[in-house]
């Protein structure tokens, strides 16, 4: 599971601090951190004609009074990229006289298993099965012209109002 | 892509969902996407041009379900509702649909596209019913768009990722069961068009009017399935056409897993599912009059 604050000179008080004091006035908010893997393989007329992997890092912070969103991103998760954020939203929200209410309902069910399935498979036997794929239909049918196949996953890991998961898909 | 005779045509199938790499590449899974995408394309080779006119369209189940999710569901996501700008907004208790028809929205299904263990504002999902027997009971809801409208959050808030701020939206948007077989609906349609699967497609989001491209339709003559059809489009409106389903199949399906939602430039993985529907006024673009 990620560690959002192992690489950084921010702490979890540190952004704790920062969230609190910037929605104590506000309505509702939360500081969104997601680490995010994607993969993709394309297969087209045999041969790879596409292969791309991003690996991304960030944080959203959002805060909330009525119906004004102030919201601030950043890919740098540092304790002076919270306080920039921290400010822009209070700059943009300086008249709020909401009350904060943190509360969400917790819950035990999980729907799907924390895995990562990108490391699951090498990148060659991820292209070894385009290649069984490709071989397969065109031994299919004799007025095959073209075929293409494509991998594509998503793995996102997030922390949000303490709670953890990770999203596959 | 096949070509025959100087005529090319194209099917394709994916499959999807929140699992692992050994679920989706086991061989006689792979074999299956491979075997339908081809079939696709042999049904699309052997095409003649769709008729056109307000006429019967059956739906078939599954994938279909994605015309639901675009003319009707997002017309009851919490946003366009609370800024006055959805056709539903005013119909809260009311009926929308014909009875017989229930839509919900469920994002506790195990390891599909659309489920989620809590929303990206950390609220557990739900199975959301919106419309039940005809009557619009709930929208779906984000935290900021509940409080604004004095309910609770459904557990809908999403964002394609942190750049992103939150908006409600859909997880696997469903119709459920209703009492009648394939069969009879067919058997109901003096002409019109059985669709199958849909490709691309336009929607106006808040009004619900859309125009869908079919990727496999059949044309039905006096309760039968006829020839496969190239070059049908389906046009119409949400709210409208829910007025218009006569009969509900017994044959729920999701789709296999291959549904992204755009809304504000933020894209999510959603699953959708329907049994197969009738729907008994439709204008259908072809080009055969």
């Amino acid at each position: 599971m990620s560690n959002f604050f192992e690489k950084s000179d921010l702490s979890r008080s540190d952004a704790e601090n920062i969230v609190s004091e910037t929605l104590q006035k506000c309505d509702d908010g939360e500081l969104y951190l997601e680490n995010s893997k994607s993969e993709s393989i394309l297969l087209d007329d045999n041969k790879i004609k596409n292969s791309s992997y991003s690996s991304d890092l960030g944080f959203g912070f959002r805060a909330i009074s009525d119906e004004i969103v102030a919201y601030s991103h950043s890919n740098e998760i540092s304790k002076n990229s919270l306080k920039q954020s921290s400010e822009s939203l209070k700059s943009t929200l300086k008249s709020t006289k909401g009350i904060y209410n943190h509360s969400i309902p917790k819950s035990n069910k999980k729907y799907y298993d924390n895995i990562n399935p990108i490391e699951q498979k090498t990148l060659n036997e991820k292209i070894e099965i385009l290649n069984k794929v490709n071989k397969y239909l065109r031994s299919k049918d004799n007025n095959i012209k073209a075929s293409n196949s494509k991998f594509s996953w998503r793995t996102k890991v997030y922390r949000n109002n303490q709670i953890w998961r990770r999203n596959t898909n | 892509m096949l070509e025959k005779n100087g005529r090319k045509e194209t099917g394709g199938y994916g499959i999807g969902g929140r699992q692992s790499y050994e679920s989706y590449l086991r061989e006689d899974n792979w074999k299956n996407v491979c075997d339908e995408a081809l079939r696709i394309a042999s049904v699309n080779l052997e095409s003649k041009p769709a008729p056109a006119g307000e006429m019967k369209v059956v739906l078939g189940p599954g994938w279909p379900a994605i015309l639901i999710h675009e003319a009707v569901g997002h017309g009851l996501e919490g946003d366009f509702n609370r800024k006055k700008t959805s056709a539903f907004h005013n119909l809260m208790g009311q009926k929308v649909a014909s009875e017989g028809v229930t839509i919900v929205d469920d994002g506790t299904i195990d390891n599909k596209r659309g489920s989620l263990t809590i929303d990206d504002e950390g609220t557990p999902t739900e199975k959301t019913i919106l419309i039940e027997n005809g009557i619009l009971k709930n929208f779906m809801q984000d935290r900021l768009n509940a409080r604004l409208m004095k309910t609770r959050s459904t557990g809908s808030g999403r964002r394609e990722n942190y750049r992103h701020i939150v908006l409600p939206r859909m997880r696997n948007t469903m119709m459920l069961n209703g009492k009648h077989t394939q069969e009879e609906m067919i058997k109901a349609v003096d002409r019109g068009i059985f669709a199958v699967s849909f490709g691309g497609g336009q929607v106006d989001i808040t009004s619900g009017k859309f125009v869908f491209n079919c990727t496999e339709a059949y044309e039905i003559n006096n309760g039968k399935i006829g020839a496969p059809i190239k070059g049908a489009t389906l046009i119409g409106d949400g709210p409208s056409i829910l007025k218009e389903v006569s009969m509900v199949g017994n044959d729920m399906m999701l789709d296999p897993g291959i549904g992204t939602c755009g809304k504000a430039g933020q894209g999510v993985p959603v699953g959708v599912a329907q049994p197969s529907i009738l729907i008994d006024k439709m204008t259908v673009g072809g080009t055969k009059l």
